[in-house]
């Protein structure tokens, strides 16, 4: 009868699910009940070198979408009311999920820094909007917002094409990287690896115990990096130099710490934490003065008479000028049927190296210059870290040049004419370095002889084991055969010390200083003066010659070393360096001098020099 | 002496399958219990087949064909009278008007589930009029007003799942009566013609989404296809030996619904596997046979319809409910005879199979 035949039909049916199908549907019975979670770990801090958190992490709410919970046919109608519930277009959440590559039960992220409001909405529509869930997660934040800004760089989200590359194999599409700076460079300390695990859920979504199968992973927090800044110091250096552009550092000759490291303009790292809008972007990258640019080590100017320490170390290294030797300046030079000025038109007379470099004559190191030879110059140059990049653990270093024969021949295929190691001499004709190289080459000058990889990072905790690791300073060349650190370092002292030294402005009753200035010029003058300009006050700013002082102090034991850089400086710049650079190290003084109460009120004539 | 002639013609087999099959589910109803202790459905259970089994062997003192039969009108006639009770005046619970509470007590009962009994019996006493002849066309009139009142007022609660299986026992007890080529097709074409009448005014939007969910559940797997996706993942994971008492996944995290009554099958057999779903089939099939044995021996019209009848009763809903569970059927809301957790449907089903007792013990062979 009908009865047994519909019976074996349903045994058959029973057979069919139970035996045949079993692998699916006990598959399907494993993904309904186990949910795949990360565990985010935070991204390591950075702090200074009195342990101030510079960069933290604080927690944030993120949307994502698992593509195994989000049923085909209601696509569009999740998309759409996400759409309408963080006020973007529905296409445009579409395209992230679809742009985004995961396993099945890998959620998807879709966007993150969700405001309180649309996760209330979310949260309360759960039921509208299958396979979308919040996590919570982290995101940096600067509290001191453009503070340090180009040391400290910022983060992003990682790119397609770098999630290919070797270097990002364990990272995942919408985790965050550094993009600049420390975060980029010490991006494998402070990045985090994330912990997973496999827990039951009821279907509710309610979650219950960790599997023990597969084996869940534990998040490993990032490393706390520090870093040798002083961020008092900073941020007085910071202040200092507005409003004007440019950058100062303050740095330690005895190990090549860098105590400050300031760049203006600069820009609030906020801003890309959380994925920067386009219209704050437009506003960063359209402004001429460019304030993701990091002027300390990536803008790459003449020395200007700067160099002149590096002149007179070759012709001193070679013999070819001795402590004794003396030149006469009389304002003019001629050579080869070209007339090379002194800066001080009337000249300045009979003068030997330590006057020469007190009042800054040019004709002294033009004939320096040419007696010791461009090559000698060029590697004595290179010897102080010039025209090279200085190794600093910041992205984009510049490295300057140094020319010589060589590069000329490279370079334009042509002989190198004696009449441009006259402009060498006195650091132009092509020389050009950043601000972080002449700190490198003032700190060897101030400490006799160890070139300094410069130190931005002291070291870092790991956040598991409190285990911290110290970098050691990084030592690139010394120099102990060279004799004349005394007669160098009284000329710097001159310079200062001196009634005729160009920063005898910067003379300060708390320590003794050596030092140098230098005016480097962006256009010749005679150019100028072509394009009749005969007053520096009519000069177009973007003409304007950049305004240097670097030097050092105390004398005897040299424990800091200062650069400052003015961009387009022109006059004005080139008398405001002194008292930017006053006003550093009497910080620098009361911040390390315990029971110093500040400069007292020093009287000095306001003068234009060289 | 009469008393020994009862229990050798006492259907033991028939009898230990109906405790097999009771036991498996409150086994069952333990097992999902197990999850939380305020829950106390299986010590309900356990009163309520205890009740059930005095009902079951205390009705044995009362001759079906003497007692049983006479009352039958009465017992229909309360029944119909709790239905219309309950359109009138019935508690709307979750949408539906499908319980009456039992004042002072805090008990509710479900006439819909006695209904089916008894209009079973109503039907048995009008059909042995015919006396073995074939009914014509013009006898269908009173059997579709025995069957139409009941089915209709239960449509209304509603409750599509149990008013369904009225027609189907009808017409299985007609079919056993015999019939004329003429009136079987008139019958069809009068529930194909009626049956679309109801559908395009009758059924609710949740009915209509049931049945679309049934013919394509992966159109809308959150919503009305979820039920019979989840089960059939339950049913599909048992595998074989099944993940064994209190391990199934697919029951204890929730995911599958209603799982006491409708479902209690898809636990069973997530939890038993092939194994066990075999044995409860096996059991069924049993169960189903030795109702139509003791309408075999049966020794008057009265007696043999009413076996048919009961016999149709657990046979539709076996395989509605079980049909329903493995995706074979549209979900429609039918508790499994026996198994289901439920006072109303456990006596109902214990007073039909007493009654196949009463008519087994009472048909002696001809000597």
């Amino acid at each position: 009868m009908l009865f047994p035949i519909v019976l074996l039909l349903l045994i058959i049916r029973l057979f069919n699910l139970q035996v045949v199908h079993y692998e699916t549907y006990a598959e399907k019975a494993h993904s309904n009940r186990t949910r795949y979670v990360r565990d985010r770990a935070p991204r390591g801090r950075i702090i200074d070198r009195n342990g101030v958190l510079l960069a933290a992490t604080k927690p944030s709410f993120s949307l994502y979408i698992t593509p195994e919970d989000f049923p085909f046919e209601r696509r569009e109608q999740v998309f759409d009311r996400l759409g309408r519930i963080l006020n973007v277009p529905a296409e445009s959440i579409k395209k992230r999920y679809s742009d985004t590559q995961t396993a099945s039960f890998r959620p998807r992220k879709i966007t993150g820094n969700l405001t309180h409001e649309s996760v209330v909405r979310i949260e309360s529509s759960r039921y509208h909007l299958p396979g979308v869930s919040i996590e919570a997660e982290y995101v940096r934040s600067y509290p001191f917002k453009n503070t340090l800004c180009h040391v400290l760089g910022y983060v992003g989200e990682i790119s397609r094409a770098e999630l290919q590359t070797d270097t990002f194999r364990h990272y995942r599409m919408g985790d965050v990287i550094g993009r600049s700076g420390i975060e980029r460079t010490m991006e494998h300390l402070l990045n985090g690896r994330d912990g997973y695990r496999w827990v039951e859920v009821d279907a509710t979504g309610r979650q219950g115990f960790t599997l023990r199968y597969p084996e869940p992973v534990q998040a490993i927090p990032g490393s706390e990096v520090q870093l040798t800044i002083n961020l008092e110091l900073q941020k007085a250096c910071e202040s200092f130099l507005e409003p004007w552009k440019g950058s100062i550092i303050v740095m330690d000759p005895q190990n090549g710490d860098i105590l400050a490291m300031a760049s203006r303009p600069e820009f609030d790292p906020n801003l890309f934490a959380t994925g920067i809008t386009s219209a704050d972007w437009n506003l960063i990258i359209n402004c001429p003065d460019n304030p993701l640019l990091n002027r300390a080590i990536q803008f790459e100017a003449p020395p200007g008479s700067v160099f002149k320490a590096i002149t007179a170390i070759a012709a001193m290294k070679t013999g070819d000028v001795t402590s004794n030797s003396s030149y006469t300046c009389a304002g003019v030079f001629n050579f080869s049927n070209n007339r090379f000025h002194c800066w001080h038109r009337p000249g300045h007379g009979n003068l030997n190296l330590i006057s020469a470099m007190e009042c800054s004559c040019n004709i002294f190191f033009y004939q320096a210059g040419l007696k010791t030879g461009i090559d000698k110059i060029a590697s004595t140059a290179r010897d102080f870290g010039l025209g090279a990049i200085t190794g600093i653990p910041l992205t984009g270093e510049k490295p300057g040049l140094m020319p010589d024969r060589d590069w000329k021949r490279r370079a334009f295929n042509d002989d190198w004419w004696p009449g441009e190691t006259i402009s060498v001499s006195i650091g132009q004709g092509g020389v050009i370095t950043t601000p972080t190289q002449i700190a490198t080459m003032m700190s060897k000058i101030a400490n006799r002889g160890t070139l300094y990889k410069p130190r931005l990072v002291s070291g870092y905790t790991e956040q598991a084991s409190r285990n911290t690791i110290l970098f050691e300073p990084g030592i690139k060349s010394n120099m102990p055969d060279f004799k004349h650190w005394d007669t160098i370092i009284d000329s710097l002292e001159k310079v200062v010390k001196g009634s005729r030294g160009t920063a005898r402005r910067l003379r300060m009753r708390e320590m003794t200083l050596a030092g140098k200035t230098g005016t480097a010029q962006v256009i010749s003058l005679n150019a100028l003066q072509r394009m009749g300009y005969d007053s520096e006050d009519d000069v177009p700013v973007h003409w304007r010659s950049h305004g240097w002082f670097a030097g050092f102090g105390p004398v005897d034991n040299p424990e800091v070393v200062i650069v400052v850089f003015i961009e387009n400086a022109g006059k004005e710049g080139g008398r405001e360096k002194f008292t930017i650079a006053r006003n550093v190290l009497h910080k620098w003084y009361e911040l390390t001098k315990p029971g110093y109460f500040g400069p007292e009120p020093d009287m000095m004539e306001d003068l234009y020099d060289n | 002496m009469t008393i020994r002639r009862y229990l050798e013609q006492f259907d033991f087999i028939l009898f230990m399958t109906i405790m097999l099959i009771t036991g498996a589910g409150l086994m069952t109803i333990f097992s999902i219990n197990g999850d939380d202790p305020a829950l106390n459905d299986f010590q309900k259970q356990i009163i309520w087949v205890g009740l059930s089994l005095v009902l079951l062997l205390g009705i044995q003192f009362a001759d079906y064909h003497t007692v049983i039969r006479r009352l039958t009108p009465l017992l229909y006639g309360c029944v119909i009278f709790l239905l219309i009770y309950l359109i009138v005046r019935g508690q709307l619970e979750s949408g539906v008007r499908r319980w009456i509470q039992i004042p002072f007590v805090n008990l509710r009962i479900q006439p819909s589930e006695f209904a089916k009994v008894f209009t079973v019996l109503m039907l048995a006493r009008h059909m042995e009029r015919w006396a073995g002849k074939k009914p014509g066309l013009m006898q269908m009139g009173i059997p579709c007003l025995i069957v139409g009142v009941p089915l209709v007022l239960i449509a209304k609660q509603p409750d599509l799942g149990t008013a369904m299986v009225l027609p189907l026992v009808m017409i299985t007890m007609i079919f056993a009566a015999g019939f004329r080529v003429k009136t079987l097709m008139i019958l069809g074409l009068c529930a194909v013609v009626s049956g679309f009448l109801v559908g395009r005014s009758v059924l609710k939007p949740y009915q209509v989404q049931r049945i679309t969910a049934f013919i394509n559940p992966e159109a809308d797997p959150l919503g009305a296809g979820y039920q019979v996706i989840q089960s059939k993942i339950a049913v599909g994971s048992g595998g074989i030996s099944g993940k064994g008492f209190q391990r199934g996944s697919q029951s204890h995290l929730k995911f599958l619904p209603v799982q006491n009554t409708d479902f209690i099958f898809a636990v069973w057999a997530e939890e038993r596997g092939f194994l066990g779903s075999f044995f409860l089939l096996v059991m069924y099939g049993l169960l189903v046979a030795r109702i139509l044995k003791a309408a075999r021996k049966s020794q008057n019209y009265f007696a043999v319809y009413t076996c048919i009848g009961i016999m149709s009763i657990f046979f539709s809903q076996i395989i509605i409910n079980i049909g329903m569970v493995t995706g074979l059927m549209p979900v429609t809301g039918l508790p499994l005879p026996l198994m289901s957790y439920g006072g109303s449907g456990c006596l109902a089903s214990f007073l039909a199979l007493g009654i196949v007792f009463n008519i087994g013990i009472r048909s002696f062979p001809s000597y």
